[in-house]
């Protein structure tokens, strides 16, 4: 990463080079490549909305219609049309969801969860709820109000209906913005995988390609919610004693020159794992409990401690003119 | 390619292993065996030398209050994650960020 994207966060955009591109879609596509389009959450909103009028409608029709018959049927009519553009909005999601941008499906994914724990931590807070509360209340009361004039008089109340919608109204809105928001963050996420997607070709010529904080942060909450996710992988791993340790002195690293060596002398606990009972054809003459193995040109010495499951390289050779495989 | 005359010395009692998604996503990376090699050690012997891991600038607790899992900063471009299990004296890493 290039030292503007690992500066501390400010509201400038980010650069990234190649490497970061590539770790960045890494970090967006662990759950394949169902992806939710605005459009299927543009109408998870609309249909959210509309439950909202149906159901204030219903229940004003309700208590309205004791006293005014012709209100209530009006409250009524509304609940039954919201109804219908609810069931229709309802059908075509749901049809959507038969299709190839199945919205569940990438939210249940690995990187699915990531974004939506990222969006948790990042805006979802307790004061929104309190604020949806605390205007639930006002709505009831005004409704309650609203009955008590409707009762007592015999005209319908301008200042009451007000009192009754605006609450409801302001309900209705916070509810959709808050759904519109964390879709928007689902969109977000999705369109920036394309963006990286179309980064790739220029960044592997050398050039860099740009994003904004916004982003940036969202990979960065990506990335985290993935660490703290392979952290309990690897402690079930751990548990299992999947990992035998390397045990290595900086003399013996001397020897290895690139990342092929690397991969051998991780291969001494890979096999380990596979097999834990040594061959021990491959121990050392008059050196018990010492075993060598030749890869290529590099012949490796060590002994093996069960007890604290690790090895322990005693020695790595380069021989010239090497070419025995004796992993 | 010789080891940089600066690393400090290993301290003998800790082992160290990748995970499989770290040993991927190491080979995604310019870093060298050596670069590697020379971060653990370091972190090993900075998470020997003190009372606890958290004076040193570098290295954070992952999660606040776990004992166990840890992040280094290697320098401005890779943080490695890892796992101490003192019992065994290991040390996994599984991750190398990039955007934190």
């Amino acid at each position: 990463m290039t030292d503007s994207a690992k500066s501390p966060k400010t509201a400038e955009d980010r650069t990234l080079n190649t490497e970061d591109v590539n770790y960045a879609l890494s970090l967006l596509s662990a759950g394949g490549d169902t992806r939710p389009s605005l459009k299927a959450g543009l109408l998870s909103v609309v249909s959210y909305m509309l439950v909202g009028i149906l159901f204030t409608s219903f229940i004003t029709g309700l208590v309205t219609v004791w006293f005014d018959g012709t209100v209530g049927r009006n409250f009524f009519i509304t609940a039954g049309v919201s109804f219908i553009v609810y069931g229709i909005l309802f059908w075509l999601e749901d049809s959507k969801k038969k299709g190839a941008g199945d919205i569940l499906k990438w939210r249940q994914s690995e990187v699915g969860k990531a974004v939506e724990e990222a969006w948790k931590e990042r805006d979802r807070s307790w004061i929104a709820g309190c604020f949806l509360i605390v205007f639930g209340i006002v709505s009831v009361g005004g409704i309650a109000w609203f009955t008590y004039i409707l009762a007592t008089t015999d005209m319908i109340h301008i200042p009451g209906l007000i009192v009754i919608f605006l609450p409801t109204l302001i309900v209705i809105g916070v509810m959709g913005y808050l759904f519109l928001k964390e879709e928007m963050f689902y969109a977000q996420a999705y369109q920036l995988r394309d963006k990286l997607e179309g980064f790739q070709t220029f960044t592997e010529a050398g050039d860099s390609g740009t994003v904004s904080s916004r982003d940036y942060q969202l990979l960065s909450q990506v990335e985290k919610i993935q660490i703290k996710q392979a952290s309990q992988q690897v402690a079930q791993e751990l548990s299992e004693h999947k990992y035998y340790g390397i045990l290595i002195s900086p003399e013996s690293m001397e020897a290895l020159e690139s990342q092929d060596d690397f991969i051998h002398i991780k291969q001494l606990t890979t096999r380990l794992q596979g097999n834990p009972m040594l061959d021990e054809s491959q121990s050392v003459p008059g050196s018990p409990g010492i075993f060598i193995i030749h890869k290529d040109d590099l012949v490796v010495t060590y002994r093996v401690d069960e007890v604290l499951k690790r090895v322990e390289v005693t020695s790595i050779v380069r021989q010239e003119g090497g070419g025995t495989d004796g992993s | 390619m010789a080891p940089d005359a600066t690393a400090p010395a290993i301290p003998v009692q800790y082992s160290y292993n990748f995970s499989e998604k770290a040993n991927e996503m190491l080979f995604n990376t310019k870093l060298t065996p050596q670069s590697i090699f020379k971060a653990v050690h370091i972190s090993l012997s900075k998470l020997s030398s003190g009372p606890t891991p958290t004076h040193n600038n570098d290295i954070e607790p992952l999660i606040p209050g776990n004992n166990e899992l840890f992040s280094y900063k290697i320098d401005d471009q890779y943080v490695l994650h890892y796992q101490v299990i003192e019992a065994e004296k290991k040390f996994v890493v599984f991750w190398v960020g990039r955007f934190n």
